[in-house]
């Protein structure tokens, strides 16, 4: 197995969510070699070669990996974390077994400017995606901070051209 | 040698694993999970959910944070039914109930005017389906059943009870005491709504250990308030589970031993459990059937039944015949009403009970074949 195990090395209260909390931990190996890996998986990954560090959001929780350590934030009890801790583990080892699948990527995404996302947004502020307005989830999208799909108006029939142009904008399945 | 029959109470012995656990916890650990934040506190949480793990392995919980500690059944019992039922609810429930169900309805009668309904049931345990489908249609708000009795032995079909109920969007409450770890319980496959455990019995955890199976999406106002170790500064108590229902140090060292025990069962295998346990049951009963005057309770097939049967021995007191078992042939039987009067009044044998030899994993044909023996003796002198 090439990951064996995450160890929790402390819990801490969440500084942008003071209602969750974060916590640093260390992996039993250093995770470089599947970064590029991980990186062409998530849509949402800031992946920097150079300094072999990578970051995605999955469920609304962060992942910041640096080489052997893993910080993972937004999540809501220690229980909780080590179900995130066992996905993570799960993902890893599954993604170093099947690399000679996946294409890796090496290069950060560049990001997509607010106003273009905008742009393609309802426009409807109703506030749904749990942001105060359509231009909060747009800077938010930016810095991949949330997820398309918690706009629940651009998954409705009449914004599918919209919400394809967007996940193509963000490199996904378009 | 002496014999333990009193499994139904607690099991004894515990699988070796068990003791190591608990006395290496002890020794090198010692920390509380949830609070700390040093390596050893950081192994603890990581023990209290490789133990919610192991337990949704074994009773096909989807998640870990479902799963939430308690010190036994009878305190889970109390917070699905203090946490869930308001004033004037009618509830349903069979007519075997041990106290642990029984006594805290009876409480709520008095201080939230629930209205308990009996479902009727024959004195082996078969619950009439028709009065409990018709009682269902005039509105209740919880159905409160054991899985299997800890006198007459008899499971209950949950399968049909849930569904019926589900009908009518009626959640299921299950005291599982006698069946978690000795006869398959599978809450994805039979949806049962909340479910109750215990550590000590068919887990073959320590005494001190249990647990409450709540579904995703049910939310009981809480029994206790309390330390959780995180969100300190909050004067409330957290609102997701486990630790919305989790206040308190909980019991680490009970914890330890109860992975230890889960992990016991996974590696055995329930199935393997139950094999025996019936094999056992069926070699009692045709001792029992070779001993005069003994009329034994519940169904006659050991398929049909859990691994304890409860009987008694024309004219004699089964307190007395449990006492010279003890005392002349060193073999553990318990007596009396088994915190089940209900059971008891439907089996007529209240207010002196019976007898009931309650079967473990550990236990062998010898020790039953003592125990017929023993019985023969004590009929005959
Ligand atoms: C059917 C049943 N329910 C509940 C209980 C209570 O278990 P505990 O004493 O561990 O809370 C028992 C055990 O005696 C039992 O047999
Ligand atoms: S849910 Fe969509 S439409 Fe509504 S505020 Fe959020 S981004 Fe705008």
């Amino acid at each position: 197995m090439f990951l064996q195990s995450i160890n929790v090395l402390d819990v801490d209260l969440c500084v942008q969510q003071p209602d969750k909390f974060v916590a640093h931990t260390r992996a039993s190996a250093d995770l470089r070699e599947i970064m590029p890996y991980l990186n062409s998986m998530f849509r949402t990954s800031t992946y920097n070669h150079d300094a072999g560090s990578i970051k995605f959001t999955n469920d609304k929780i962060e992942y910041t990996i640096i080489g052997d350590k893993i910080n993972i934030a937004k999540f809501i009890n220690r229980t909780e974390l080590h179900e995130l801790l066992d996905w993570l583990k799960d993902l890893v080892n599954d993604t170093y077994d099947s690399r000679s699948e996946i294409i890796p990527m090496y290069v950060c995404r560049k990001p997509v400017p607010v106003l273009f996302i905008y742009n393609l947004l309802p426009k409807t502020n109703c506030q749904q995606c749990g942001e105060k307005s359509c231009m909060v989830f747009a800077a938010q999208l930016n810095k991949l901070e949330i997820d398309i799909e918690a706009c629940p108006i651009l998954s409705e029939p009449e914004y599918t051209a919209n919400r394809r142009r967007l996940e193509g904008a963000f490199g996904a399945f378009s | 040698m002496s014999i333990y029959l009193d499994n139904g109470a607690t099991s004894y012995p515990k699988p070796e694993s068990v003791y190591v656990s608990i006395a290496e916890y002890m020794r090198n650990n010692g920390a509380s999970p949830g609070r700390g934040n040093y390596s050893r506190a950081m192994e603890a949480d990581r023990l209290v959910y490789m133990t919610r793990k192991a337990l949704c392995k074994l009773l096909c919980v989807p998640r870990p944070g479902q799963i939430i500690f308690t010190c036994n059944a009878t305190e889970s019992i109390n917070m699905a039914l203090k946490g869930y039922l308001k004033p004037g609810d009618r509830v349903l429930t069979t007519s075997y109930e041990h106290n642990a169900v029984a006594r805290p309805l009876k409480m709520l009668e008095t201080d939230r005017e629930i209205k308990i309904g009996l479902i009727p049931s024959t004195p082996d345990g078969v619950s009439d389906m028709e009065w409990y489908q018709q009682e269902l249609s005039k509105g209740v708000r919880l159905v409160v059943v054991a899985h299997g009795s800890n006198v007459i032995g008899c499971v209950t079909p949950l399968d049909e009870i849930v569904s019926a109920a589900h009908r009518h969007n009626t959640p299921v409450l299950v005291d599982a005491a006698q069946t978690a770890g000795v006869y398959p319980v599978d809450v994805t496959s039979v949806p049962v709504d909340m479910l109750a455990f215990t550590g000590h019995k068919g887990l073959l955890g320590p005494t001190g250990t249990g647990g409450l199976y709540i579904r995703e999406g049910l939310e009981l106002s809480t029994l206790k308030e309390g330390g959780t170790g995180g969100m300190s500064l909050s004067p409330f108590q957290p609102s997701d589970p486990p630790d919305r229902y989790e206040a308190g140090t909980m019991n680490i060292f009970g914890i330890a031993g109860l992975n230890a025990a889960v992990q016991f069962l996974l590696d055995t295998g329930v199935e393997v459990i139950r094999e025996h346990e019936i094999e056992l049951a069926q070699f009692l009963m045709d001792g029992l059937d070779t001993v005069p005057g003994v009329t034994y309770y519940g169904p006659s097939s050991a398929k049909d039944r859990l691994g304890l049967v409860s009987f008694n021995l024309e004219g004699q007191d089964p307190n007395k015949v449990a006492i010279k078992l003890d005392r002349d042939y060193e073999i553990m039987v318990r007596a009396g009403i088994h915190c089940a009067p209900q059971a008891h009044h439907l089996l007529g044998t209240a207010p002196g009970g019976a007898l009931r030899v309650s079967l473990g994993y550990f236990n062998q044909r010898e020790d039953i074949e003592r125990l017929i023996d023993a019985l023969r003796e004590i009929t005959y002198s």
